[in-house]
């Protein structure tokens, strides 16, 4: 379990899905349907101007959840990824332990989903607690791998 | 697959909530290939109407809906627990109209709740989604995610939904009900999650309800998603970082086909549908929205005038007969005397009006506006007709108007013609303190169900939308007040420009620049100055919310509240929903009542005038009339519609430009174009006010004009075919008839078609075929290319700005009679003007000006004074009558409630301090300050009269001050039948002698608190000393100055005005009283930027400038600097001949701490009008 900024390149499919991910040199390929989701900021508090056309991606980032398989790794990874917009630049913001996905992701949405909906946002609850101090700073990149 | 139709949507105009403009959403729509589009306001249908002309222009469907609040019994009584969707079903799906029909009355029910906030119950839902005359649906009901149902979902208790839905689904009517599926993809198992949205879907499907997919759209695209952040800050006036319910992501765009196939892929994901799950969604949305397309002219009515039934009118024939039988009778009353060719003519002029009403079909509208107008004459109450409605001779026979059009030479083509199929405009001009009680008058004589007043959206301006940002953005508020104190007429969309060019600005544009630059490490967070001028921008001009038109009535026949929805007024009357640009497109007859103060100045005029002379001779000796003169009736009314219009004492009056006071001519520039032009008989008024507007003076009409007029040049005339149309004005085109006229004499076209013409002048998109049109046509008259070249200059630069003759020639009247009232009854006329206050000056300077004609200004009595400004006579001291005075009103004390002013006039007259205290029960403050502004010094002289005390008013001041609070014990009051003995006032005739009497500056200081007038001296005089030793020229004193020559001049500010210039660069007008009478001072560029900030804020000014001299009569100041002369600055800015007497001139301002404090109450108007002084009305 790990919290990044690191930026990565990241190739998609013509209708914006992501396919293939760059990340330290090492290739990660998409082996499931990606979910997306997207997430509030507080751009009031780290933007400083708002001229006329601008504001796409000021209210929220999307965030995909990917599950990938490593060049030359064996199992499958599960990371979370933020897209700025309008930059489009992409950011791993964390990697899930491998135990924990194969727990929640195994059997996705096949039950009565209200029965599963209490535990999704304790699943979540960290990602954004983490995000929230890393989300801003776009620029630079610091690591804190602690996987 | 079909594109994807958007079912729920909110425009601009659901205030504080929807982001985008009607015009946006339909083309994007349209742009995307949708062939419909819905718009769902909240809570009504203000933008409906914008939305369906949108759609008509952007070649789409409308479909209309509103989004509106449930309601629910809670513990505490009803409250809002969700919103769902009504769309209208349009009359391809049943009866044409019952759907709208059944919108607007579902959304005029949910405003008519009284102690209930505004929504429905789930049973008034369901109720009002069927028509009563199929009893079937005719309305579909969206349940959402911001339904209760879907509002359940947040909750943990996971039956709540299922419970909820069934409970919908068994109370509303089988096929009234679908699902509306939306996520705006936020986190999953949040509110608008995907995962939410599979839940509404499984519940649909559970109870056998279709479902649709929407996006509840608040904005056009992702980029305005924080402008809907800043609403919602807005409409919970809460700061951003506080607001716990701001929309969870930016998603809620008008999202394209394919952006919505990725939510529905999304959906069908989460949920394990396939594709066939996903069709079904998509194919329902395509189905609903189908079943919900308007035609807008068979559901709508679309331009299809209604006016009220003739039964209601009373008409025993046909409306076309009743006209023509009415205006051929009066007809022959009005012009008995006319000769027989000119009778002839009128004839002829008649049949051509009656031909063009009867051909548009709007005789009934003519004979309803008749019947309001009469209706108001009978109430006894001031009107006057004006606007273009003037033109017509049928408005005049029928006495709706008081302007003949012949003898004025007003063409009818301007008002009305056979191109032109939009229902007229005729405007009413009433009494403004009559104003509510005319429309009660007209709700009743009309019925509920046809008359509704008309609305307005207010929108975002500067101040507003900077405070809006400032608090979204946690602005401290006193920074906000700060930078929107310095915000002066513009728009909030052109602030940044406003920040590079406005002198007053410089301070803030700096901030500005600082905290774009500000970086992370400086202290604290940098204001978000920057962010807060964009946010401003984008603000710009977004409705706030919607109020009670100042003047329109809408009259409709019995089905007025099936075509738009209602809500309360301020005034309690229902209003509608929709706003002037609406009128046209659903045939509504919109008729404008507008209250005029100073029509109610002058109704209260002529009763001061009967009570002081109850008797024809003794008004005619008193205001110089003749003895016999007709329009005094025996009781000594006069009727002011009767006086002649060639009275000289009147244009005297005006030509002094003393004309303060006078509709439409008291404003600064005005006063300077009277005392240029000189007026002598009532077409110089006419033209003098259609002169003064911002076409003529931008298009430099004035200055040939005046030379003209003045003998010094000749008139010039393009051509000598023009001469007839152009004659009145020396040459100069000013009036929008002789527009019509050149265009009709250069080119052989109709009237109505040339006026045609003049509507496409300035417009961009017609101008270049109607110049075609006139070049061509005036070539093959034989005119010559320079003559064409120049008439053609002449009229594009007219563009339509100029003005309507006809209105010109209503507004004149009440001008003249106005001017006639000061010039005849001075003092009745200032007791209206000080009761009504019906133009742009504070109060306190026509007292000045009361002042300067020498009319006595009575103080505030508690005997003497009533509840109204009233003309009182005076003695001149050795018992012989003195002049008429005016005695100030009980009214104007600050602090003095209704009930107390109700309960003094009660008891009046009182003979006692202690019958005071009894009979009107006055709080203390409130005795207090009537003893501080002198109303108890006649109670007080009394009782001093037979002693030899000489308590002043600061004793009796103190005494009343002394005295212990007014309790309401009924235990002190006499017994019935117990007679108060006629007592002299001991308690007054003993007061002890002991404070110094205040002087006059401490006197006039209070009065200006507590009263917002100086009564007892001009304000300024206390500044004399100091005016004196710096040498500061008198307003009186100016006109014996030469031209050019270098003064000082000071006073208190009573206007300042930005007109648009020629040029495009700003000048600001700013006139002063100094007592002796106004000082008009002109600041071009550089003088704005020498005196900065001051140019908007300051009350008291000390002015340096040069004298320009306008005309025999007028002369005015350029001025170069000016300063605050409260506080006159060291340092090198004042002139040499300032800085040696600097130090005393400033202690002497702050040696009388009070003159410096309180002038709040003065500027209640904040000197401030439009650019024209009186309000455009094409």
């Amino acid at each position: 379990m790990g919290t990044f900024t690191e930026s990565v390149t990241m190739e998609c499919s013509p209708d914006g899905e992501p396919v293939r991910m760059w990340w330290r040199g090492l290739c990660h390929e998409i082996v499931a349907k990606p979910q997306s989701w997207y997430q509030r900021r507080p751009w009031w508090q780290d933007h400083t101007s708002l001229r006329p056309g601008e504001g796409v991606g000021y209210v929220d980032t999307q965030i995909w959840r990917l599950q990938v398989v490593r060049d030359g790794e064996p199992g499958i990874l599960t990371m979370d990824v933020l897209l700025y917009r309008p930059s489009l630049r992409w950011r791993v913001i964390k990697v899930h332990p491998r135990v924990e996905r194969e727990v929640t992701e195994a059997e996705p949405e096949s039950a009565e989903p209200e029965f599963r909906e209490p535990e999704c946002p304790e699943q979540f609850q960290e990602t954004e607690l983490l995000a929230a101090g890393t989300l801003e700073s776009e620029g630079t990149a610091e690591c804190e791998d602690s996987a | 697959m079909r594109n994807f139709i958007h079912l729920h949507a909110a425009t601009a105009f659901s205030a504080h909530y929807g982001v985008s403009w009607p015009e946006d959403l339909a083309q994007a729509a349209a742009a995307d290939g949708a062939d419909a589009l819905a718009i769902t306001d909240r809570d009504g249908l203000y933008g409906a109407i914008k939305h369906v002309k949108a759609c008509m222009a952007a070649g789409i469907d409308p479909i209309l809906g509103v989004d509106l609040a449930v309601v629910e019994e809670g513990e505490r009584g009803p409250v809002v627990t969700g919103r769902v969707v009504v769309l209208a079903h349009g009359g391809a799906a049943g009866h044409p109209g019952a759907g709208y029909g059944a919108l607007c009355r579902l959304i005029s029910l949910a405003h008519h709740q009284p102690k209930r906030p505004v929504g429905l119950t789930l049973e008034q839902l369901a109720q009002g989604v069927v028509d009563p005359a199929s009893g079937h649906p005719v309305l579909t009901v969206l349940l959402g995610p911001h339904s209760p149902v879907g509002r359940a979902m947040e909750s943990r208790k996971y039956l709540l939904p299922r419970s909820k839905f069934r409970q919908w689904r068994e109370a509303m009517p089988a096929g009234s009900l679908v699902a509306e599926i939306t996520s705006h993809l936020n986190t999953p198992a949040a509110p608008l999650s995907t995962t939410h949205a599979v839940r509404m879907v499984k519940l649909a499907h559970e109870f056998d309800v279709p479902a649709v997919l929407s996006n509840a759209v608040r904005y056009a695209g992702p980029e305005d998603a924080p402008v809907a952040d800043v609403l919602d800050a807005a409409r919970n006036i809460a700061p951003l970082d506080q607001l716990a319910d701001l929309q969870p992501t930016g998603q809620a765009w008008l999202k394209s086909s394919s952006e919505m196939e990725k939510v529905v892929r999304d959906i069908a994901d989460y949920g394990g549908y396939g594709t066939s799950g996903l069709q079904q969604l998509w194919a329902n949305t395509a189905q609903l929205a189908d079943k919900c397309r308007l035609d807008p002219h068979k559901d709508l009515g679309w331009k299809q005038p209604r006016t009220p039934e003739s039964d209601v009118l009373g008409l025993l024939q046909p409306a076309r007969q009743e006209l023509q039988q009415r205006t051929e009778s009066a007809l022959l009353q009005r012009f008995t005397g006319l000769s027989p060719s000119k009778l002839e003519k009128a004839r002829d002029r008649l049949s051509v009006e009656l031909a063009t009403i009867s051909k548009l079909g709007f005789e009934s509208y003519f004979l309803t506006v008749a019947e309001v107008s009469e209706m108001i004459r009978t109430m006894g109450v001031r009107r006057a007709a004006r606007g273009s409605g003037a033109s017509s001779l049928v408005n005049y026979l029928l006495g709706i108007s008081a302007v003949d059009p012949l003898a004025n030479d007003l063409l009818f083509e301007r008002f009305l013609s056979n191109d032109r199929a939009t229902l007229p405009d005729i405007d009413l001009d009433v009494e403004s303190a009559q104003r509510h009680n005319v429309y009660r008058a007209i709700f009743e004589r009309f019925g509920a169900k046809r008359v509704t007043l008309m609305s307005m959206q207010n929108s975002y301006r500067a101040r507003g939308a900077v405070r809006d940002a400032g608090l979204a953005l946690g602005v401290e508020k006193g920074e906000i007040d700060q930078i929107a104190k310095q915000l002066w007429r513009f728009s909030a969309g052109s602030f940044r420009e406003a920040l590079e060019e406005k002198p007053e600005l410089r301070e803030l544009a700096a901030h500005v620049n600082q905290s774009r630059y500000a970086t992370e490490g400086d202290d604290g967070p940098a204001p978000q100055l920057d962010l807060l001028v964009d946010i401003t921008q984008r603000l710009d001009s977004l409705p706030r919310h919607i109020s009670m038109h100042p003047c329109g009535v809408i009259l409709g026949d019995s089905t007025l509240l099936n075509r738009t929805p209602v809500q309360p007024s301020g005034m309690g009357l229902p209003m509608s929903q929709f706003d002037k640009h609406d009128m046209d497109a659903m045939g509504m007859l919109k008729l404008d009542v507008l209250g005029v103060r100073m029509q109610s100045a002058m109704a209260h005029a002529v009763r001061e005038i009967i009570k002081l002379h109850p008797s024809r001779e003794e008004v005619a000796a008193h205001g110089g009339h003749a003895p016999d003169a007709p329009f005094i009736g025996e009781g000594g009314a006069i009727d002011l519609d009767a006086v002649p219009l060639d009275d000289e004492p009147t244009f005297e009056l005006i030509r002094s430009t003393h004309t303060l006071g006078c509709f439409q001519i008291e404003s600064p520039g005005q006063r300077e174009l009277v005392g240029k032009m000189a007026p002598a008989e009532f077409s110089d008024l006419v033209i003098d006010i259609s002169l003064f507007r911002p076409g003529p003076m931008k298009s430099n009409m004035v200055k040939p004009f005046l030379e003209s007029r003045a003998g010094f040049a000749k008139p010039h005339y393009a051509h000598p075919d023009l001469i007839p149309a152009l004659a009145e004005t020396h040459g100069v085109t000013v009036f929008h008839e002789q527009v019509l006229r050149t265009f009709a004499t250069m080119t052989d076209c109709t009237l109505s078609r040339a006026d045609e013409f003049r509507r496409g002048l300035g417009n961009p998109a017609v101008e270049p075929t109607v110049e075609q049109y006139f070049r061509d046509k005036a070539t093959a008259k034989g005119y010559t290319a320079a003559v064409i070249e120049e008439v053609w200059g002449t009229l594009a630069a007219f563009g339509s700005f100029g003005f309507c003759k006809a209105h010109g020639a209503a507004f004149a009247v009440p001008t003249y009679q106005s001017a006639w009232l000061k010039a005849h009854h001075p003092a009745e006329f200032m007791a209206g003007l000080w009761e009504h206050d019906p133009g742009m000056y504070p109060r306190r300077l026509l007292v000045a000006e009361a002042r300067r004609m020498g009319i006595p200004i009575l103080p505030l009595d508690i005997n003497a004074s009533a509840g109204e400004y009233h003309a009182e006579r005076t003695d001149a001291g050795d018992g012989t009558p003195g002049a008429t005075g005016v005695r100030l009103s009980l009214a104007g004390v600050y602090g003095l409630s209704a009930t107390e002013l109700k309960r003094i006039l009660a008891g009046q007259p009182y003979n006692s301090l202690a019958e005071l205290r009894d009979r009107a029960r006055l709080s203390r403050p409130t005795l207090k300050r009537l003893a501080q502004l002198g109303a108890l010094d006649s109670l007080h002289r009394q009782a001093k009269s037979h002693t030899s005390n000489t308590a002043n008013r600061a004793d009796l001041v103190a005494h009343v001050n002394s005295l212990p609070a007014h309790h309401g014990s009924k235990r002190k009051e006499p017994l019935l039948g117990q007679l108060a003995l006629p007592m002299e006032d001991i308690e007054l005739a003993a007061l002890a002698a002991e404070h110094p009497e205040a002087g006059l500056a401490e006197t006039v200081a209070t009065e200006l608190d507590l009263l917002s007038l100086d009564v007892s001296g001009h304000l300024m005089e206390s500044y004399a000393p100091l005016l004196d030793r710096l040498g500061v020229s008198r307003a009186e004193a100016l006109l014996g100055l030469r031209n050019n020559s270098e003064v000082l001049v000071a006073g208190v500010r009573v206007a300042t005005q930005t007109p648009p210039m020629r040029g495009g660069k700003r000048v600001v007008f700013i006139s002063i009283d100094d007592g002796t009478g106004c000082v008009d001072s002109t600041f071009f560029t550089e003088a704005q930027e020498k005196s900065g900030p001051l140019l908007f804020g300051t009350r008291m000014l000390l002015i340096r400038g040069l004298t320009r001299r306008t005309g025999p009569r007028g002369i005015t100041i350029q001025a170069l600097e000016a300063w605050d002369l409260q506080n006159l600055p060291p340092g090198p800015e004042l002139p040499g001949w300032l800085r040696p007497r600097q130090t005393d001139t400033i202690e002497e301002a702050h040696s009388n701490p009070r003159m410096l404090l309180g002038y709040g109450a003065i500027h209640d108007k904040q000197g401030v009008t439009s650019a024209s002084g009186f309000t455009d009305h094409h």
